[in-house]
């Protein structure tokens, strides 16, 4: 077993054993069960709600009000979520201490930053592809089927947006000393790009969160060339967090 | 061959040293007690024994191997045990030793027999299914110290092994190193100096970032301390100490209580009775007045120049 393996199976084990991994699978089966409910249910509670002689016409709610909710829950909730499970990665164990035992033994101190990136991509990776078939088969049960194709690529959209988000909280995990700030940097990176990017005209196309907005394309048609700037942006910024974060934790001295 | 060899060795940390120009060789098999006052900077050179510091100036080698901060080559060669190891809570002892002989790329067998017998040396056997997080601090110090065995290496560096300890656990862990004197070379970071004494058979004795004294134990009582007078008073000797201090056969002093260490100058005072004769001159009852035979903790006062 290579020391990456080996660190990859303590660091997926550990995810399982503080329950880190359990508040991600709660999270996204709600996210997953609840958006396609609420998409069927919320034109019957208004209906409820409507004042005598007062009369609310809603449109018959599709496969396409419970997609709406799932990427805003994905958006808002499940991402804030994440961001707080993974935010502790490399700072707790600078806190705690823990990194110090292992570091005196032959293991490099990439593959120790590595085991990081890949067992988050790994076990949340994971629990996203579930939860998106869980609701991908509760939406086609409850409104008339829509294309899996279609679905899968929009999925996988999403993914690599969480993958760039994982990336930079434990970027900023390797860097700053407390998981809340670390946090608190993964959390606002995903502000960022929403807004930042949203309101310069000029890059306005290479925003990632443009994959939350053109989802409806992607459902309808496939794959879409706008989506082409916010993927090469998304990688980017995945990539360089991971090369940024070995290349800091290699050159960081492990403080008492 | 040394199994550790120190030259020249810098840290600084902005405008402060905390290793200044460090020097030092330990041979192969032997067993070597760091000493020094509190921020001498042992813990400091410790961690850059073992790449968890980045030395400012200056070459270690460990087995003939230069330490490189970030490489893991001569890590191999050393086991370490820091000051209040932590440890994954989440895991059992058990489970901790067998990730630990798994970076080492132990086979199976060497694995399963090389733990059993580690929780044995350190009497973790009963426990070794339990979490980590609820050992006390002494199980999670004997822990630490199987973990830096787990690849029989050739250096064992400990920070501070005992110092956390209660007399029991402290016990313990001694019994351990004592056990392991045979086969490893140990650099044992301690402020506890009767440990050195029972346990060490060469000093290195740091201050400020500085080399002291670096020679074995033996030699070094014989070379550097003085004979001691251990004296108890039936009153406060106080003010009688200040009077002694002016003496010129006086060359350190400490007090404790009613009793008295004057750590003399010249020791052919004695057979004169000079001493006992300032003392009687002060009007001050004497207890017990003897001479007694210089141990760790009394050279490390000597070395060190404190005058408590």
């Amino acid at each position: 077993m290579t020391d990456l393996f080996i660190l990859i199976k303590k660091e997926l084990t550990e995810q399982w054993r503080t329950k880190k991994i359990l508040i991600m699978i709660i999270v996204f089966l709600f996210v997953a069960i609840s958006s396609p409910i609420f998409a069927k249910l919320t034109p019957e509670l208004l209906k409820g709600l409507s004042v005598q002689g007062m009369k609310i016409e809603l449109p018959t709610p599709t496969y396409l009000d419970a997609l709406d909710q799932i990427i805003k829950n994905i958006s808002q909730i499940a991402l804030l979520v994440l961001v707080f499970v993974v935010a502790g990665a490399v700072s707790d164990e600078k806190n705690k201490k823990t990194l110090e035992i292992l570091l005196t033994k032959p293991i490099s101190r990439t593959n120790f930053i590595l085991s990081k990136f890949f067992s988050n991509y790994i076990s949340l990776g994971l629990v996203f592809i579930s939860s998106m078939i869980l609701f991908y088969l509760y939406t086609i049960s409850l409104f008339k089927t829509f294309s899996l194709a279609n679905f899968v690529i929009m999925s996988a959209v999403v993914l690599l947006y969480i993958f760039m988000i994982i990336s930079i909280t434990i970027l900023a995990s390797t860097i700053v000393k407390s998981s809340i700030a670390s946090g608190a940097v993964g959390f606002v990176s995903f502000i960022v790009f929403g807004t930042v990017f949203g309101m310069i005209d000029v890059i306005k196309r290479f925003s990632p969160n443009l994959i939350f907005s053109d989802y409806k394309g992607v459902i309808a048609n496939g794959y879409i060339q706008e989506l082409n700037e916010p993927i090469i942006i998304i990688l980017l910024v995945t990539t360089a967090s991971i090369i940024l974060a070995v290349n800091l934790f290699n050159r960081q001295e492990i403080e008492r | 061959m040394s199994a550790i060899s120190v030259k020249g060795l810098t840290k600084n940390f902005k405008t402060f040293t905390a290793v200044d120009d460090l020097n030092f060789d330990i041979p192969k098999n032997h067993v070597v007690g760091f000493l020094g006052p509190n921020g001498a900077g042992k813990t400091t050179t410790l961690r850059m024994l073992v790449g968890l510091s980045k030395p400012t100036k200056g070459n270690i080698t460990i087995c003939d191997k230069q330490v490189i901060f970030g490489k893991s080559d001569t890590n191999h060669h050393i086991g370490y045990l820091p000051e209040l190891p932590s440890m994954y809570g989440w895991m059992t002892g058990y489970e901790y030793l067998y990730l630990i002989s798994d970076i080492f790329k132990l086979t199976n067998q060497t694995k399963i027999s090389r733990i059993k017998k580690l929780l044995e040396l350190v009497n973790l056997t009963a426990a070794k299914d339990k979490k980590i997080s609820t050992y006390s601090g002494g199980m999670k110090q004997r822990l630490g110290i199987a973990q830096a065995l787990i690849n029989n290496p050739e250096v064992v560096i400990l920070d501070e092994p005992v110092s956390a300890l209660d007399p029991i656990g402290r016990k313990e862990v001694l019994e351990i190193i004592e056990k392991l004197k045979q086969n490893h070379t140990i650099l044992l970071s301690t402020h506890i100096l009767s440990d050195v004494d029972k346990i060490c058979d060469d000093v290195i004795i740091i201050k400020e970032g500085k080399l002291i004294v670096a020679s074995p134990l033996t030699k070094l009582k014989e070379k550097y301390a003085s004979p001691i007078l251990e004296i108890e008073f039936s009153t406060d000797p106080t003010k009688a100490l200040e009077k002694i201090k002016g003496q010129k056969w006086v060359k350190h002093t400490e007090q404790s209580g009613k009793a008295i260490k004057i750590w003399l100058s010249d020791e052919t005072v004695i057979d004169k009775n000079i001493p006992l004769d300032f003392l009687l001159s002060q009007k001050i009852g004497i207890l017990r007045y003897g001479l007694t035979l210089p141990e760790t903790e009394d050279l490390f006062i000597e070395l060190l120049g404190e005058n408590k």
